[in-house]
């Protein structure tokens, strides 16, 4: 069982590093949505999450839907739990947000402030900020 | 109508900070914990950013719902691990002085900004969240400083109500229509032994004014003429007084469900309530006694053919606090109870009922067998002639009533509200004690009304306490007016208290 996970870790793992490198190689000629479709992978593959099991829009609510999946709690319950210690008011998913933007950062070489994330609400803004962000890396 | 600064239009202004920390340097030991790249200064710029703004939108969104509350833009304070905040950061503190009435933090380990904040500035501040409320609450209550502690957020609710309520006393300004001496009336001797102290207190003002020249301001077009003030130009109704009159008291005919009152009776007693804004715009008043008994004495209230019933109706439901009998300080728990709880008190004389088999002493006050009576002891009633209609809040329908002459000759006009619909309802009534020092506050359920269809001061509300002889003992050391309001508003009330620093005694 441990180690199904962690090859399935250490896969997913992989297969983020594929996308970054085809996102890295192919930026120059890469259109907005097909971007976009490469960065859905990409976050899956750090989220241990299927394409189809992202049904909102809203960012923070993937991040919840990941963190929800990777302690195996029903939906609603892992915030409430975290809400609930409110050691700082951090919620698991926020934190999962913040460490996957750093990932992002580190990983594609740019820079997303906090700035920058703070106004980043829903996984089509976050694209736009990334995209944005290797463009101006290009330049 | 007259510009009347009202009360409970008064603003509490609520100042949300954030204390951020940000930590310089990524390390792990007693206080932090978790993986290396959550332990970075990067991390915590973009941690406490987002928490910022997950406070400010849910918590602070929830509070700018609140009617009557200001929030004031939040502000965000960061702190190093070095645990103090630079002059720049303090600065955005200082700029929010004296524009905010209350300052609400939370943040990881900002209880000693919190602190030295009120300390310096002398603000009243409140700790949201488990660890600041309970520590700053601890380190400021205990330094004599004014601090609160929120622990949710109904709590912070009740908490906002409470200081919007003691801001809108400071802005209570009394118009006390007396005959023969400040402080109490007659009908009134269970008043505050210092008007004073309660301006010292509550910061509410009082102007006394003479019940003569207010009967002789009731003449139209007579200005100048009055005996009480001669060749001076005062505040005597004129023709256009008389279109307000005139169109407000058709407006309460039409209204009613039953009407034993001829126009000209109804008119009258409008006038009376014109007359009273027109008077609180002109000395920046908000709020309204008169005598009672001791203006019936003179026999000049039979000369006009009025009573004040009906003004403190009417007022009460625009939300200027109107007591009878001169009662100060029943007028001033009117105006807490309606800041309080948004809703429009009706206050009258508060007494248990006593009686044997069916005969039931003081019959004078229009109270009589009830068949609840069989049942329970604890039975209390209240009742005057002023009900009105907006006692389940400012903001609810206007309860069905009736128009009934207060007199056998027919005139003054009163309202009438069937109180026996409300069955089963609950009631909060409250009074200050004579030495502003303590509130009462008690908690009923309506068993039934009386006084409906008759005339005279005999209207009102019967219902049943926890315990008949504890309310008494405990109300006697308040007095006989008791404002109440439908709800349960315990709670609120002795938040209020908290914020006053005054015992709050519970029946």
């Amino acid at each position: 069982m441990r180690k199904t996970i962690k090859e399935k870790i250490l896969q997913q793992k992989k297969d983020s590093q594929f996308y970054v490198k085809m996102i890295c190689e192919g930026q120059s000629s890469l259109s907005r949505e097909v971007f976009g479709r490469l960065f859905l992978q990409y976050m899956c593959a750090k989220f241990l999450l299927e394409p189809e099991e992202i049904t909102t829009d809203n960012f923070y609510e993937i991040c919840q839907i990941s963190a929800e999946k990777a302690a195996k709690r029903p939906h609603g319950e892992l915030d409430a739990a975290e809400a609930a210690s409110k050691c700082g008011g951090a919620t698991t998913a926020m934190n999962k947000k913040i460490l996957f933007l750093l990932a992002v950062n580190r990983e594609y070489g740019i820079n997303v402030t906090a700035e920058d994330s703070v106004r980043i609400d829903t996984f089509t803004q976050l694209c736009d900020c990334i995209y944005q962000k290797l463009e101006e890396k290009q330049v | 109508m007259y510009d009347v600064k009202k009360s409970i239009d008064v603003e509490l202004n609520v100042q949300l900070v954030y204390t951020a920390l940000i930590h310089e340097y990524a390390y792990e030991g007693p206080c932090r914990f978790g993986p290396p790249e959550a332990l970075t200064q990067e991390f915590d710029l973009m941690n406490q950013a987002e928490i910022f703004k997950m406070w400010t939108q849910g918590y602070g969104g929830a509070l700018s719902h609140i009617p009557g509350i200001h929030l004031l833009d939040p502000l965000y304070i960061k702190m190093s691990d070095e645990f103090f905040i630079t002059e720049e950061e303090e600065q955005k503190l200082v700029d929010r002085v004296g524009k905010a009435d209350i300052f609400i933090f939370t943040g990881m380990r900002g209880e000693g900004i919190m602190k030295e904040f009120a300390m310096r500035y002398h603000v009243p501040v409140a700790g949201e969240g488990m660890f600041a409320s309970t520590i700053e609450h601890a380190v400021l209550n205990a330094r004599g400083y004014e601090s609160y502690a929120i622990l949710d957020l109904p709590d912070a609710i009740r908490l906002l109500k409470a200081l919007r309520t003691r801001k809108a006393l400071a802005r209570t300004k009394v118009l006390g229509v007396t005959r023969n001496n400040s402080h109490y009336s007659m009908g009134g001797q269970d008043a505050f032994i210092s008007n004073d102290m309660v301006t010292k207190k509550l910061g509410v003002r009082f102007n006394y004014f003479s019940f003569h020249e207010f009967l002789d301001m009731m003449h139209v077009n007579e200005h100048g003429k009055n005996h009480t003030l001669p060749g001076r130009q005062v505040y005597n109704l004129t023709d256009k007084d008389m279109e307000e009159v005139k169109a407000w008291s058709k407006e309460l005919t039409d209204g009613s469900v039953e009407n034993d009152v001829q126009e000209h009776y109804i008119e009258n007693s409008v006038k009376a309530a014109v007359l009273i804004q027109k008077l609180c715009e002109h000395f920046g008043c908000n709020a309204f006694t008169a005598v009672c008994p001791d203006g019936c004495a003179t026999r000049r209230m039979n000369e006009e053919q009025f009573t004040f019933c009906f003004s403190h109706s009417l007022l009460n439901e625009m939300g200027i606090p109107s007591g009878c009998e001169y009662d100060l300080l029943g007028t001033l728990s009117i105006a807490a109870l309606a800041n309080l709880t948004g809703k429009a008190p009706y206050m009258g004389n508060t007494q248990p009922c006593i009686w044997r088999g069916k005969q039931v002493e003081g019959e004078f006050a229009g109270i009589g067998y009830i068949e609840d009576m069989d049942r329970t002891q604890n039975i209390y009633y209240s009742g005057h002639a002023t009900p009105n209609r907006l006692i389940h809040g400012f903001d609810s329908e206007k309860t069905a009533y009736s128009l009934r002459p207060f007199t056998h000759s027919g005139w003054g006009a009163t309202m009438r509200i069937d109180f026996s619909q409300f069955r089963g309802e609950t009631i909060t009534l409250m009074r200050f004690d004579p030495l502003c020092e303590k509130i009462m506050v008690a908690k009923g359920t309506v068993l039934g009304g009386f006084g409906y269809t008759t005339t005279g001061c005999s209207e009102g509300v019967y219902f049943e306490v926890a315990d008949k002889y504890e309310y008494f003992h405990k109300q006697a050391k308040f007095g006989l007016h008791m404002p109440l309001v439908f709800g349960d508003h315990i709670e609120d009330v002795k938040m209020l208290g908290e914020v006053l620093g005054m015992e709050v005694v519970t029946a």
